[in-house]
Formats: structure tokens, C-alpha cells, sequence
């Protein structure tokens, strides 16, 4: 559910929109991204001026705790909005918890403002690639039962291979990439693992529907 | 906490994900959006930065400093044992942020019996001849925002994630050091020692 804000220049009014969405928010079970002109600002540090109305700034707050909203964080810039000398962040974007971990990598990008005051905003995902990403051991591997055997029998090959008293930082090097097959090899893939479960779920509450389910399956269909 | 509450551990990381990513930064007037170019911008900035600087040093001879007795020298530079190269890697953090290879000190823990003679090597190599074995004194760099909203490189505060193995020599060196500090700090510097 996308809600687009144009609000009002008054508090009073701008109080009854913040109760509109909340509403909305409420009626409709979806997870929602709020964003537009809120014509209001957080923080003082958001206005050119410092100066920040606060009966108008704090019934917003309220609204975005109520309604359980997560800041997009405007990328490179502080403002959006341009009039003389005045510079104000009044243009954003929110969503709920649920929206921002389905969609991790949207950020919010500032672009030139033409003969606006307001600048043009773009919710967007970028797929980059970064490159090449370094090995990272995990500490949770040491819990598997049988990391220490694994990793002493990995190891004694590496010594194998570069033997010698001071061929420490090429083994662990070679450890690294030995470690990180080891891990496909004994979690396998968490994001393929992630969905079968979830599937699984799914059969067994469509199941829960029509039969009742045996104790062992409640307890599975929880997760 | 954060190993109960898997839901919660994954929110916090993801929005602390969001908070660090940077997908455009504003450098020498111009804004940067591609990866390509916010890369070498960032290597430009901060190799800058950490440039040595061109000016002289000031000079500190003739001062009369404090200096520490014969036993002491000789005591700090008795040989290393296994036993306090141990001790070194118990006295770290084991889930703090990793150096370039990627391995924490809760692994260096966790198969201490099986790579603790390549460690004390390495170690011993550096107190015998001063030197660094390559691959060590390299280090990863991360920008930790300043503040909500960074748009410049100047907003960020770099971190050095060093190797776990200098930290053993850095930690190493400064329980050395800590026994005979109190010989060559004059009393009113007190402060520099701990439990002074």
C-alpha cells in the first residue's frame, strides 16, 4: 500500500492527516510506504534556519511511532526543499519494518530540483555490484559439532601445502577458501533453506484449515 | 540477545545496512552515483588524508628523559614464551570485527592446540628481527557515519580493521611496556598509566 502525502501548511490540518493515514494504516493489513510533502520537519538539525515548531514537529513523531514507520535516510544531501535562503527536509519517505526487509536494499536518492522548490526524490533499488567480497569467518561455525575435526583435517592439508615454520598467513589464507565450501557444504544455502521452510509452513496451515494437524506438525508449522 | 531474537537481530541489521550503505557522496563539487567512481573517490580522499605530512618534525635531543634500569631492559627483552602469547590472544575480544583475513579471535581461540606453534613463530620473528611478516600490517578501512544523512566523505569516520596477528603483537608489546612505564613517566603524567 503506497500512500502519497501532500500536507497541509497548518498544524490542525496537518493533525488530521496524520489521523487519516493512521487509520488507513490500520484498516488495510498491508505494509505500508508513506511518503510525499510532509511540510514538516523531526529534527531541528532538518531546517537551514535551526528554528523547529514543535507542537507541529512532535504530533509528528507521534504519528510515525503510532503507525510504526522506518525513515528512508536521504542519500548525499540534507535538504529538499529551497526557497531564498531557507533549506528544509520536509520531503521523505517511510515504511513499515516488514516493507524495509523485503525490499533491504531500496535507498532514497535526491535529484535536481529544476524550477521547483522542492527537489525531484527517487525510491530506488540499486543492484550494484561492489565486487570481489572478502572471506569472513563466522563465529557461529564453532558451534557445529564437528568444526574442530573438519578444520584439523583442512588443516593438516594446508601444512601440506605450504610447509615451514612461517607460512602462517598463506594457510590461514587457503583456510579461508577451504572454510567456505566447508560452510556450503555442512548449512548449505540459507536463502533456498529459508523458502523451502516457509513453503512448508504455508502446505501445513492450508492443511491446519481443513484437518487438524498432529502435535509434531503444530509445532513445525510454528518455525 | 540478538542470537534469540532472530526477528528483531534481523531488522536491526538491515537498517543499520541501509544506514551505512552509500549510493551517492558529494566530492571535490561533483556528486558521485556510480559504485566505479564512489570507489576511487573514496581511495582519493582518504589516501590524502592519510598522506604523511610534508612539514619537519621537531627535534626532542638533550632532553633530559627518564630512563629505565639494565634488569628492567633486559627483563623486557627476554625471550617470548608460549605462555604470554596465549594469554595476548585470551585478553581480546573474540566478536570484534575482524582484520583483512577475516578470522576473529574466537577462532584463534577455538583452535588455539592446533595453530598456536605457527603463531608463536610468527610472533617470536617479529621480536627477534622487527619485522612484520608481509600480509600483517595491512588493513581494511571502514566509514563509519558521522552523522544522520553523510553526504560528504568528511562526514565519516574511518576505522582500521587490523590483522589479529598485529593485534597479538600490539597487545603483546603493551603488557611489556605497562611494567616498566611508571620508571620512565614523571609522576605529574600519571594519568597514562593505568591504575595510577
Amino acid at each position: 500500500m503506497i500512500v502519497g502525502v501532500y500536507a497541509a501548511s497548518s498544524v490542525k490540518e496537518r493533525d488530521d492527516l496524520w489521523e487519516e493515514i493512521t487509520t488507513l494504516k490500520f484498516a488495510f493489513e498491508l505494509p505500508p510506504v508513506v511518503l510525499g510533502d510532509f511540510n514538516e520537519t523531526l529534527h531541528a538539525h532538518e531546517k537551514s534556519s535551526g528554528h523547529l515548531n514543535l507542537s507541529g514537529s512532535t504530533s509528528f513523531h507521534k504519528f510515525i511511532s503510532n503507525c510504526e514507520l522506518v525513515e528512508f535516510n536521504l542519500q548525499g544531501h540534507r535538504f529538499t526543499w529551497f526557497r531564498g535562503d531557507s533549506m528544509n527536509c520536509i520531503d521523505r519517505a517511510f515504511a513499515s519494518l516488514d516493507f524495509q526487509l523485503q525490499f533491504p536494499s531500496l535507498s532514497l536518492c535526491r535529484y535536481p530540483r529544476g524550477m521547483s522548490d522542492h527537489c525531484q526524490l527517487l525510491l530506488q533499488s540499486p543492484e550494484v555490484d561492489w565486487g570481489w567480497k572478502p572471506f569472513r569467518f563466522i563465529n557461529c561455525w564453532l558451534s557445529h559439532p564437528s568444526f574442530l575435526t573438519d578444520f584439523e583435517a583442512l588443516w593438516s592439508d594446508s601444512c601440506k601445502e605450504f610447509p615451514g615454520e612461517f607460512s602462517l598467513i598463506k594457510k590461514l589464507r587457503i583456510m579461508g577458501k577451504k572454510l567456505r565450501q566447508w560452510n556450503k557444504s555442512i548449512f548449505g544455502d540459507q536463502n533456498i533453506k529459508l523458502v523451502d521452510i516457509q513453503n512448508s509452513i504455508t502446505t501445513l496451515k492450508n492443511l491446519s484449515e481443513v484437518c487438524p494437524l498432529f502435535e509434531t506438525e503444530k509445532k513445525s508449522s510454528k518455525g | 540477545m540478538g542470537d534469540k531474537n532472530p526477528h528483531f537481530f534481523h531488522i536491526s541489521a538491515s537498517l543499520r545496512k541501509g544506514r551505512n550503505y552509500i549510493s551517492k557522496i558529494e566530492h571535490n563539487g561533483s556528486h558521485l552515483v556510480s559504485s566505479n567512481d564512489i570507489k576511487e573517490g573514496t581511495v582519493n580522499f582518504f589516501s590524502s588524508l592519510f598522506r604523511k605530512p610534508t612539514c619537519k618534525r621537531i627535534e626532542m635531543r638533550g632532553l633530559g628523559f627518564s630512563k629505565i634500569s639494565e634488569a628492567k631492559s633486559i627483563w623486557l627483552e627476554r625471550p617470548l614464551s608460549m605462555e604470554e602469547v596465549k594469554q595476548a590472544v585470551w585478553d581480546c575480544d573474540g566478536s570484534k570485527a575482524p582484520g583483512p583475513d577475516g578470522f576473529t579471535f574466537s577462532f584463534y581461540k577455538k583452535v588455539w592446540n592446533i595453530i598456536s606453534l605457527d603463531v608463536f613463530m610468527l610472533v617470536k620473528s617479529f621480536f627477534k628481527t622487527s619485522k612484520l611478516t608481509k600480509g600483517i600490517s595491512s588493513f581494511f578501512v571502514t566509514l563509519i557515519p558521522k552523522s544522520k544523512g553523510p553526504s560528504r566523505f568528511s562526514h565519516f569516520h574511518p576505522i582500521s580493521l587490523i590483522h589479529e596477528l598485529y593485534k597479538i603483537v600490539a597487545k603483546l608489546l603493551s603488557i611489556k611496556l605497562r611494567h616498566v612505564l611508571t620508571d620512565v613517566i614523571s609522576v605529574n603524567q600519571s594519568i597514562f598509566i593505568a591504575g595510577c
